[in-house]
């Protein structure tokens, strides 16, 4: 299908470069937050109550007052009053400095309020941890389920992949940070959907190696690449259908999904050309250090 | 089972996803006697980014950050415990704002709970005084060991709401449990108790329990009982466990509604999605697989229609975001990657050399795929469960959402997507309509 050991080596060299200058652009530039988890604020932006509700000159001015103050993202809400009658504009916004509790656009005063971050700073921590916590419980699994099977392989071959996949992913999102992208806490979500993906994507390709290797009575080395091939047409359609709903998403809706599906799709790609160009590579490497005993098993 | 049996049980089964699907999927509300009926998809409960929320602003004293972090921290220990308690779902995921002097929190509508009892419980100062003076004159002070006051809300160790089966009227209350300190501090308040007395409980400066004394108060779990509801109970309990505001706080009663964060035609866009990612998939299995493609449609029917069913009624505190929509996703691509994988291994048996038969080769398809999910799906469910436990809001609805799906995509696969292709080559053994004869060597 493709020689392994070459896009291994261009795929990886990519994913490191990634990450080198995701970590470089995170102390040079610090992380590219959205207001809600980065203390951003809210401008309140009174309305009069239209019938077409069509508020499309406010929402306007607005937004150039607020990306002439350096806004990254803004989302716009519109507030109702008890009559169902829109009373202000909300737009939430993240700038270098925070602006002045009341400011003025065009001749409108506007409300500024600062965006207490606690409760999205501790889902972030929580997950964090949980990461953690999962990446370590899936090695010990992945080690002792294939404890007779070269375990070395199996937990090492995913805990890599995973933990590359993570960090490229992420700093993509943080290169994309130059261009004015802002992650709120659902970056997280991610996170945990590339650990997911990974270890999914991994397992599906041990198995079908090892079918492969049990059918036509050849080595598990030598069954890697042929049970790529079986996998990759596969695969290629389900994240393909990831990637088609994240790109349908942020197409139409724009800001808010993208907040929230640029990192998954980030992760989806990150995920699908580490599944295929990267585990394979590695597991196939570990395997050659196996000690004699158990490749004679597996034989 | 022969030929017309299979018929029969295949349009029971197409006639019954039909009638499900649209009992799901209708967004149908019916006034039905003293209730309303909604359909499933009519109960998720959904986030702020996806649903109308309420804007509630309080004014507050103005004061330095390091208070008002802290009057934040109990302001968010109290929407948690509304979260727990209440059932209202979502709600730890507001989002505060603050100026000098108005503090605005944005929460999720939520039908379990009205927006009085959101002010009562979010706007209400804490304040608690025990005594046994109505006016509060008098009251008891808990000190710690270094002689330093303390505040009811660091003595109460648990408060929750009870059911006095023994009384008449007002069966509801709650159940104090203090610490040593509260426990000396009721001790000696009523340490002169003798006969028939009066305990008073003042919030706020209201009196909202006054159970009878006759006697020292020597145990640290006391009763209030004497409330009508069960909200009213929860409520009294919330607030005497969350404490008092470090700032002054008025409730002004101000609310406001705020449509989603996300948009307001958000949700549409969402199922519109999801919708194109299901036909997509259905399209492509039916075009490249035949009927094994029309077999993992039904049971793609079935398992979204579970999915919906699990969220509307599992009673999990679950609530439906744009995070777990992609939870959802990777479960329904999981069931794809399943389903996938059934049918190239079907073929791969049916077409290898030694000439198998059907069954056969559809034995041991079934036999490779079940080793597989059974192996991928241990890892996956290992994995979002423990994310679902240890992280918190909306990650922790994502990693169910996995959870939810992928539970339903192993049993749909192995269940339907099996009996269906079954019931499909009981009709016809035509290869070239399960697409058998292309090769896949």
């Amino acid at each position: 299908m493709y020689n392994l050991t070459k896009v291994f080596k261009i795929t990886f060299t990519v994913l490191i470069c990634l990450i080198l200058i995701g970590v470089v652009f995170t102390f040079v530039f610090g992380a590219n937050t959205f207001a809600t988890l980065g203390n951003g604020q809210q401008l309140i932006y009174s309305v009069e109550h239209k019938e077409n509700e069509d508020y499309s000159s406010e929402i306007s001015a607005a937004k150039k007052f607020l990306k002439e103050q350096n806004a990254g993202i803004i989302t716009v809400q519109k507030r109702f009053d008890a009559n169902d009658k829109v009373n202000a504009l909300l737009f939430t916004f993240k700038t270098d400095k925070d602006l002045e509790q009341s400011v003025t656009i065009g001749e409108k005063v506007c409300i500024v309020t600062k965006i207490n971050s606690t409760p999205a700073v501790r889902v972030v921590v929580r997950a964090a941890i949980a990461s953690g916590a999962v990446l370590a419980v899936l090695f010990v699994y992945l080690a002792i389920r294939f404890s007779k099977n070269n375990w070395v392989a199996h937990s090492v071959g995913f805990l890599v992949t995973a933990l590359v996949n993570i960090f490229a992913s992420y700093s993509i999102l943080q290169i994309l940070g130059q261009f004015g992208y802002q992650y709120d806490s659902t970056i997280m979500s991610a996170c945990i959907y590339s650990i997911m993906a990974t270890v999914f994507l991994f397992i599906l390709f041990i198995s079908s190696a090892k079918n492969y290797s049990a059918s036509k009575n050849v080595s598990l080395e030598q069954a890697v690449e042929p049970a790529l091939k079986r996998i990759f047409c596969m695969m290629s359609f389900v994240f393909g259908l990831i990637g088609l709903f994240c790109i349908l998403l942020m197409a139409i809706c724009g800001n808010g999904f993208v907040i929230v599906l640029l990192p998954v799709l980030s992760a989806t790609v990150v995920t699908f050309a580490s599944g295929f160009f990267v585990a394979p590579y590695l597991f196939k490497a570990l395997l050659k250090n196996q000690p004699i005993r158990q490749k004679t098993e597996n034989q | 089972m022969n030929k017309t049996k299979s018929i029969v049980l295949l349009s029971i089964s197409v006639v019954l996803i039909i009638f499900l699907a649209v009992f799901c999927f209708m967004p149908a509300k019916l006034a039905i006697g003293n209730y309303d009926y909604y359909s499933p998809v009519n109960q998720l409960v959904h986030s702020l980014d996806l649903a109308n929320g309420n804007y509630i602003t309080f004014d507050i004293e103005n004061a330095d950050t390091d208070k008002l972090d802290e009057t934040i921290s109990v302001l968010q220990n109290r929407m948690k415990l509304i979260e727990e308690r209440l059932g209202v779902q979502g709600i730890s995921q507001a989002i505060l704002s603050t100026t000098n002097n108005t503090l605005s929190v944005q929460i999720p509508d939520d039908e379990e709970i009205d927006i009085g009892s959101m002010f009562n419980i979010l706007g209400s100062q804490g304040d608690l005084v025990i005594s046994l003076k109505e006016d509060g004159s008098e009251p008891f002070i808990p000190y710690d060991d270094e002689g330093n006051k303390l505040s009811w809300a660091d003595c109460i160790e648990k408060c929750i709401a009870i059911y006095d089966n023994t009384a008449s009227k007002n069966p509801y209350g709650i159940s104090l449990t203090v610490n040593e300190y509260g426990l000396n501090a009721l001790k000696e308040g009523t340490a002169g108790v003798k006969e028939d007395s009066t305990l008073y409980f003042i919030m706020d400066g209201e009196v909202i329990g006054k159970p009878s004394l006759k006697s020292q108060i020597t145990n640290k779990t006391n009763q209030i009982t004497g409330y009508n509801t069960v909200a009213m109970a929860q409520t009294l309990a919330i607030k005497f466990i969350s404490g008092m505001y470090p700032l002054d706080i008025t409730n002004t009663m101000d609310y406001q509604t705020v449509n989603p964060t996300l948009g307001e035609n958000s949700l549409l866009a969402l199922g519109i999605a999801l919708l194109a990612v299901v036909v997509v998939s259905v399209v492509v299995f039916i075009v490249k697989y035949g009927l094994m493609g029309v077999a993992y449609a039904l049971s793609l029917g079935l398992f979204l229609i579970l999915l919906v069913l699990s969220y509307a009624y599992l009673p999990l505190n679950q609530y439906f975001s744009l995070s777990a929509a992609v939870g959802v996703l990777f479960g329904i691509c999981v069931f794809i990657a399943y389903n996938l994988l059934f049918t190239k291994l079907l073929k791969r048996q049916y077409n290898s050399s030694d000439k198998k038969t059907f069954s056969t080769a559809f034995a041991e398809a079934y036999s490779y795929l079940l080793k597989i999910v059974l192996d991928s799906g241990v890892c996956l469910l290992l994995a979002a469960i423990l994310f679902w436990i240890i992280s918190t809001g909306i990650v922790s609805t994502f990693a169910m959402a996995i959870v939810f799906s992928t539970i339903l995509s192993i049993v749909c696969v192995l269940l339907f997507t099996r009996g269906y292709i079954k019931s499909l080559r009981k009709i016809t053994q035509d290869d070239k309509k399960f697409k058998l004869t292309a090769e896949v060597k």
